[in-house]
């Protein structure tokens, strides 16, 4: 009998992890509303970490490991980024291998850039579009694997709920056709979860709208263990155009790109001025922050930072930063090779997320989960470069443990007892909503909630701001979402309006449960880091409708 | 300056297709993707007569031109919406039509269905066997290939095209020219030739409506006679 894995998300670690699968002989179904060219993980500019030391500066292992573990600041696991960063340059070598071109030095070499927070210069790179090089590579082979009907794409279906047999272990999950408007209950022994971080909660990110954090937010609202939901990370440049937050990549620094603002009148390089001979390449939410101290500084009508490439060499900009350049062109008719851009620090990345072990198991068996929505290897603070890494090698390692763990075998009857269950919860549930007197849209209502998250989960939080936040979510729960239906949006947005709610809440909660400050939680009112209580992961749960937070040891 | 944005909106595949007209007043530095999000959001989404209107369904996810999701059919030309400001729009009138792409089956307004371009990927056999095959002179041509987002602009404007035909235009041949290329020579390779032809080069005849629209300004020209060349010498 075929063994069946079911993977949901088609970006590095959702592509990763069905490879893994395939090549092993198993049967996967890889579930994404759309096609991975859409994924979040086109997006990615800068490139991805590795040890391949062509820049004769004898980079080692145990280098990459300490910057990861010096940048984590104490709740990453070591045995997790260790084996994370030894199988980096086979990664690299296998993507090679596929096709992926990487930018090269003049001698043959691989040409690596030195990322901020890194000692050595580690970072492997395609220009400035390495995630879309990548993802074409990735779905290349999964092309292969599809023909051979290894690998069944469902691409347009999204992820509706996972099913369990009588012991909640996840068994499959119900998806819905998003053309046919039908549902689907797909079976396996396993599920991994590859949905990417929830932007979506947090609005205006880097990132893809399409990261809603549906997915982890139902979860957790099914009793799954979330993780540091507190640590989002500020990348320093960033800049507010049409809607988004557009990424100013930090290969701009890493190329020696000078952060300034004017006080008196002159140019003020705050970043050489605080980290001596380092500068803006420090890690990234010591640049956020020192952005955010600056602006502190300066005059109102003064507030503003600069990003200086103009003194590179054309050259750079078309072998190294060709689609920076474009991006900047296009949406803030600046050339970088003459205007400096006005920066400030947006929201890019979430360390935390879905609770894993180190060899990404959940809180609930049968389910795992990798990339951005799971919370594993960056700790406090992530490293630009880290998380392609950390994705394409958990999409791996997700599915190597799923395929290695002992799973119940269940007959097709007794599936289907399982899955008639989870249908029909998933119908009550809907039916619950359907019909409800009070008619608030629910893109309005999802606005609100961004808006409460932005406001009081910003680079610098203090309990006050925090414990107001609570407050006006309680308020938005009770005015716009209890008893509500929208008829012009669909049902299951419908649904998923309090699910999501519920993870926000526990966001806020955990900010105001860790009392101190490290890495990217930056606390106005607990400035220091205090090691003795909280160098250990938050955790958050739910369970009898109550959010639970505790602080536990890391593995 | 009052903006009208007129839609053509579909309930479901087989509805009967109609247009309304919305109303937006505001800065007009922001992309037509950035003004479906501003409508969508608003309280209550009515028509510029007041009727309340249902939610705009379309596609996208990057909102800064990297994934294609967002391809449509804007003042008569397919582009992407993410890619398309309101200021350089209204420069002859003030009314922006916008139309989901013709060329592929309705899902409901400016969403379609453009499976048939991944499937068609499979059917070409898009893939290496074996080891990559690279060579530094191809490597800026293998790159622009692979920046290509599957969008469907190409084929939306190619007069050869349709979703029964099998034909791939220049999304096909795009991705082909790396895909022969990084192809050691032997059957795969062949495979890959012949199908470049069924589905390519037996219909292409060569208007290239296709490399004006490309939102990736990818040299569909040189790709073209990469391809062919290596026919010749091969
Ligand atoms: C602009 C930008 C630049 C970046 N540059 C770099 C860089 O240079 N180096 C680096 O290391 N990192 C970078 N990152 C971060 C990195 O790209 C991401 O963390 C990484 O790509 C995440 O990959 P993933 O596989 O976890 O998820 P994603 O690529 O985000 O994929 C998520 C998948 O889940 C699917 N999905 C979402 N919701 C559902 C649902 N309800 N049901 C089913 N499927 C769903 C999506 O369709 C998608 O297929 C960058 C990020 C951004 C935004
Ligand atoms: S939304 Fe990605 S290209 Fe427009």
């Amino acid at each position: 009998m075929n063994q069946n894995m079911i993977v949901i998300g088609a970006g590095f670690a959702g592509l990763c992890a069905s490879i893994q699968a395939a090549e092993k002989g198993y049967q996967v179904a890889l579930v994404s509303p759309m096609p991975s060219e859409r994924a979040q993980s086109v997006m990615a500019a800068g490139g991805m970490n590795a040890v391949l030391n062509t820049k004769g500066e004898n980079d080692t292992f145990e280098d990459h490991i300490a910057d990861t573990v010096r940048s984590a600041l104490g709740i990453a696991s070591e045995k997790a980024i260790s084996k994370m960063v030894h199988s980096a340059p086979g990664i690299v070598d296998r993507l090679i291998k596929e096709g992926v071109l990487f930018t090269r030095m003049a001698d043959g070499n691989l040409d690596l850039r030195r990322f901020g927070g890194q000692k050595k210069a580690r970072t492997a790179f395609s220009s400035s579009g390495t995630g879309k090089q990548i993802i074409t590579g990735l779905n290349q082979v999964v092309r292969k694997y599809e023909v051979q009907g290894k690998i069944v794409r469902y691409s347009n279906h999204t992820y509706m709920r996972i099913v369990e047999d009588a012991n909640g272990v996840v068994v499959g999950c119900v998806i819905r056709d998003n053309l046919e408007g039908k549902f689907l209950v797909l079976n396996g022994e396993s599920v991994i979860i590859a949905t990417g971080g929830f932007n979506g909660i947090m609005g205006n990110t880097t990132g893809s709208v399409n990261n809603t954090g549906a997915v982890t937010a139902n979860l957790f609202f099914n009793g799954v263990e979330m993780a540091n939901l507190e640590f989002v990370q500020y990348h320093p440049t960033t800049v507010y155009v049409s809607g988004k937050r557009l990424l100013v990549s930090e290969a701009a620094r890493s190329e020696g790109g000078r952060l300034f603002s004017i006080r008196n009148g002159e140019r003020w390089y705050f970043m050489e001025e605080w980290f001596p001979g380092v500068g803006a390449l420090v890690s990234r939410d010591q640049c956020s922050k020192s952005i955010y101290r600056a602006l502190k500084m300066l005059p109102e009508g003064e507030k503003h930072v600069y990003l200086d490439m103009t003194f590179f060499d054309e050259k750079v900009f078309k072998t190294k930063l060709a689609e920076t350049r474009s991006d900047c062109l296009k949406y803030l008719k600046l050339d970088p090779m003459k205007d400096v851009i006005p920066v400030y620090p947006g929201i890019h990345y979430f360390m935390g997320g879905i609770k894993v072990d180190s060899e990404h198991r959940t809180s609930k068996k049968g389910l795992y989960a990798a990339g951005e929505c799971a919370c594993q290897y960056h700790g406090a603070n992530r490293l630009g470069g880290n998380s392609v890494l950390g994705a394409l090698y958990g999409g791996l390692e997700a599915a190597e443990t799923a395929m290695q763990d002992n799973h119940t075998i269940y007959s097709r009857d007794e599936l289907k007892v399982f899955n008639k269950k989870a249908l029909s919860r998933l119908d009550r549930n809907l039916k619950m909503v359907v019909g409800k007197p009070k008619q608030y849209s629910i893109p309005a209502t999802q606005m609100a909630l961004q808006k409460i998250m932005n406001e009081c989960l910003g680079i610098e939080r203090n309990a006050t701001t925090l414990l107001e936040g609570i407050r006006r979510m309680d308020e938005l729960y009770d005015e716009r979402i209890k008893d509500n239906y929208d008829q012009t949006s669909s049902y299951f947005k419908n649904l998923q309006v309090k699910e999501r709610w519920v993870l926000s809440k526990a966001i806020l909660l955990c900010a105001l449960g860790r009392k101190e400050s490290r890495g990217s939680h930056m606390r106005e009112d607990y400035p220091e880091q205090n090691d003795e209580a909280f160098a250990k992961m938050t955790l958050a749960k739910l369970k009898d409708n109550n959010i639970s937070i505790q602080f536990v040891d890391v593995e | 300056m009052k903006i009208l944005l007129k839609l053509r909106r579909q309930e479901n595949p087989t509805a009967k297709p109609y247009f309304q007209t919305f109303a937006y007043e505001g800065n007009n530095n922001i992309s037509v993707a950035n003004l479906l999000n501003i409508l969508n959001s608003r309280e209550n989404l009515t028509d510029v007569s007041g009727k309340k209107a249902a939610k705009i369904s379309w596609e996208c996810s990057c909102i800064e031109k990297k994934c294609g999701a967002c391809a449509m059919v804007i003042n008569h030309k397919p582009r992407l919406a993410c890619d398309s400001f309101l200021e350089d729009l209204i420069s002859e009138s003030n009314e922006i039509i916008v139309e989901p792409l013709r060329k592929f089956p309705k899902v409901r307004d400016l969403r379609v269905d453009r499976r048939s371009i991944f499937t068609g990927m499979n059917e070409m056999k898009m893939w290496i066997e074996g080891d990559a095959v690279l060579n530094d002179d191809d490597y800026s041509s293998h790159y622009l290939s692979s920046r290509c987002i599957m969008c469907g602009c190409c084929l939306e404007a190619c007069p050869n095209f349709n979703t029964e035909n099998g034909f791939m235009g220049a999304v096909g041949i795009v991705t082909a020219s790396k895909i022969i290329n990084q192809n050691k020579e032997g059957s795969h390779r062949k495979e890959v030739e012949k199908n470049a032809i069924e589905h390519f080069f037996s219909s292409c005849d060569q208007t290239m409506a296709c490399y004006n629209v490309c939102p990736m300004e990818i040299p569909i020209d040189d790709m073209l006679v990469r391809v062919s060349k290596g026919f010749v010498t091969s």
